[in-house]
């Protein structure tokens, strides 16, 4: 009950002593502010990225994609940011990749790229033809929302795709009916629309006489081949198969496409981790300054605590308590800023480091945040301990009397 | 009862060992009133925080009825002080940012609950020394002299039996001292024992002991 009196008196005096001294509080809560600002905005960045790969690859649901030779890095891009791109090749690879041992499934895609300003309402689509006889990627979401197969005319957009439910999707000149809406990925799918195969022929005819600009898609050829093959220790192997059976071909890899956004992220962490730890150090340094300099301007009235019956645990308890207060207001602003910061430049920093993203679930944004907030306070008492420690041992003769006898 | 035995203490200063207090043995008996008189870095200020346990002898012993001060944890120690001993400091030692009130309520926050004396004691101490009313003010609201009254409220406030005075009348002018030391003698009538360190040969005379302080040793004045 003592400890628990004297604990409260205390924490009052470090929050009157904080107020007293606006100027000092202002610049360390500034620099913990900064340093959890960055760390939070850095590891919310991460944790968004590795979100949306994990969904996105699971929801593509294939081992491996065989586009054509030099079609690779093009690929990636268009998965990861939902880029337009368009390349073909002949559609007899469906049925050699099909062949090759270990194969388990296979289905063709068509890429059909869009003018930046022709689709209905969005400046960046994708639209791509899956073949609805043989897809494993499209389909299993449409029959566990629609319980069904696509109509003619009708289309599934991803969720970045904007446009009002009654309004048609207008492209090449044809008008779509998108009956469904996939669930966010952070990814390359989030900006595009699904279109049945059977129907492409007829939007490269229509845009003949309809578009401003034709479609150029050879008959019967595809953009891509999904794979998925018969294990995930079979990956490595079909690939290696399908690259030296098939001339003119590449094969992505699901850890392929894994690999280069860690590559991308390892890429803006390298800039952002010496940012995060020198800002750590110069604040950790500034703290250190900052307390030992309050803990000596306080000696003399932690000698009179310590006189009048407070324990030396108490008063490390009290700086330190004071410098965790600093710190915690401090990351908690930094917390809330470092979300601000992020959300206004979301969209430069991802796509200047081809990054795709998917917001992590509010549990995890919040624990994460309790994390930066805690450490913050780690950082406040890590600082305030040994300036604190010192005048503690420091019998209270030498607190209020200074080196007087 | 307050005994000595064989304290002593010394200092490093500027490379050279002062002996602020050479083995002194003696008592100060419950309800007595020791004045200690000395010039100026004479080692009073010390004496006195070797007898509330603010600072370690190098050698003998401090005890406070029978009880080895330096045998008990920091803790222990620390409940000993705010139990027993009222601390009054020649400068302001008042915490600026709480009211006087809260000032003089201060040393309940190291008590045990039941022992906490109530708020309305403060009050009451406020008056005993001449500034009631004065319980929501801040202490840069108040004089010097007002101010030390404060500190000498806050020491009573959790009935000690001990009163250690450090130059209490220092900065005073000639009415509130003289206010100061009949409050300081009618607590002493009370039965409180107070050590009272002063510079002033005429506040010696108040006490019923007077202890001179010189070149680190202890004698009794004439």
């Amino acid at each position: 009950m003592r400890t628990g009196r004297a604990a409260g008196a205390l924490l009052r005096l470090s929050i009157f002593n904080l107020m007293r001294n606006p100027g000092r509080s202002a610049v360390a809560i500034l620099s913990v502010l900064l340093a959890a600002g960055i760390t939070f905005a850095g590891g919310l960045i991460t944790m968004g990225v590795n979100h949306a790969v994990g969904v996105g690859m699971a929801r593509l649901g294939a081992d491996l994609m065989v586009v054509p030779r030099g079609a690779v890095d093009g690929t990636h891009t268009a998965l990861v940011m939902g880029e337009p791109i368009a390349f073909y090749m002949d559609g007899s690879v469906v049925d050699r990749v099909r062949a090759i041992p270990g194969v388990e499934a296979a289905s063709p895609q068509v890429f059909v790229e869009t003018l930046a300003s022709a689709a209905c309402c969005t400046g960046r689509l994708l639209v791509v033809g899956f073949d609805p006889e043989t897809d494993f990627t499209v389909r299993p979401w449409l029959y566990e929302a629609l319980n069904r197969d696509l109509g003619p005319n009708e289309v599934v957009a991803g969720n970045h795709v904007l446009m009002t439910p009654s309004e048609p999707l207008r492209l090449y000149g044809s008008e779509y009916t998108v009956v469904g809406r996939l669930d966010p990925t952070g990814m390359g799918m989030d900006e595009t629309v699904f279109i049945p195969l059977t129907s492409v022929p007829d939007m490269v005819e229509r845009s003949r006489t309809l578009a401003e600009k034709p479609l150029e898609i050879p008959p019967g050829s595809v953009s891509t081949v999904m794979v998925r093959t018969a294990g995930p220790d079979k990956v490595e192997e079909v690939a290696r198969a399908i690259e030296e059976t098939i001339p003119g071909v590449s094969v992505l890899t699901a850890g392929q496409v894994t690999q280069g956004v860690t590559r991308n992220v390892s890429s803006l962490m390298a800039g952002l981790i010496p940012i995060s730890v020198g800002v750590f150090l110069v604040s950790l340094i500034l703290l250190l300054v900052l307390f030992s300099a309050a803990t000596m301007e306080r000696a003399r009235e932690i000698g009179i605590l310590r006189a009048m019956g407070a324990t030396a645990r108490q008063t490390v308890l009290t700086l330190a308590g004071e410098a965790i207060l600093l710190c915690l207001i401090g990351a908690l602003l930094g917390v809330a800023i470092g979300v601000g910061v992020y959300g206004l430049f979301q969209d430069l920093i991802l796509y200047s480091f081809t990054l795709p993203f998917l917001w992590p679930s509010l549990v995890q944004q919040a624990l994460f945040a309790v994390l930066v907030v805690l450490g913050a306070g780690a950082l406040g008492a890590l600082a305030a301990a040994w300036p604190a420690w010192r005048l503690a041992r420091l019998e209270p003769h030498y607190s209020i009397h200074g080196g007087n006898t | 009862m307050i005994q000595l035995e064989g304290v002593a203490k010394r200092y490093q200063a500027g490379g050279q060992v002062v002996e602020a207090l050479a083995e002194y043995t003696g008592t100060v008996e419950d309800g007595e009133f020791v004045v200690v008189t000395g010039r100026s870095g004479a080692g009073k200020s010390t004496f006195l925080s070797l007898i509330g346990g603010l600072i370690r002898p190098d050698s003998g012993r401090v005890l406070i009825d029978g009880q080895d001060i330096w045998q008990l944890s920091d803790a222990e120690r620390s409940l000993m002080r705010c139990r027993t001993t009222g601390f009054v400091f020649q400068f302001a030692s008042l915490i600026p940012t709480l009211t006087v009130a809260e000032n003089v309520m201060l040393p309940t926050a190291f008590l045990p609950a039941g022992e906490a004396p109530p708020k309305q004691r403060a009050l009451e101490l406020l008056e005993q020394v001449g500034l009631a009313g004065y319980g929501d003010r801040m202490p840069w609201q108040l004089s010097g002299g007002q101010q030390k009254r404060v500190a000498v409220a806050r020491a009573l406030l959790n009935r000690p039996r001990i009163l250690l005075a450090d130059e209490p009348t220092a900065d005073l002018d000639e009415q509130t001292e003289q206010e100061l030391m009949a409050l300081f003698q009618s607590l002493n009538r009370d039965g409180m024992t107070i050590v009272m360190v002063t510079h002033s040969a005429e506040l010696a005379s108040l006490g019923s002991r007077h202890l001179i302080l010189s070149g680190g040793r202890v004698q009794s004045a004439p």
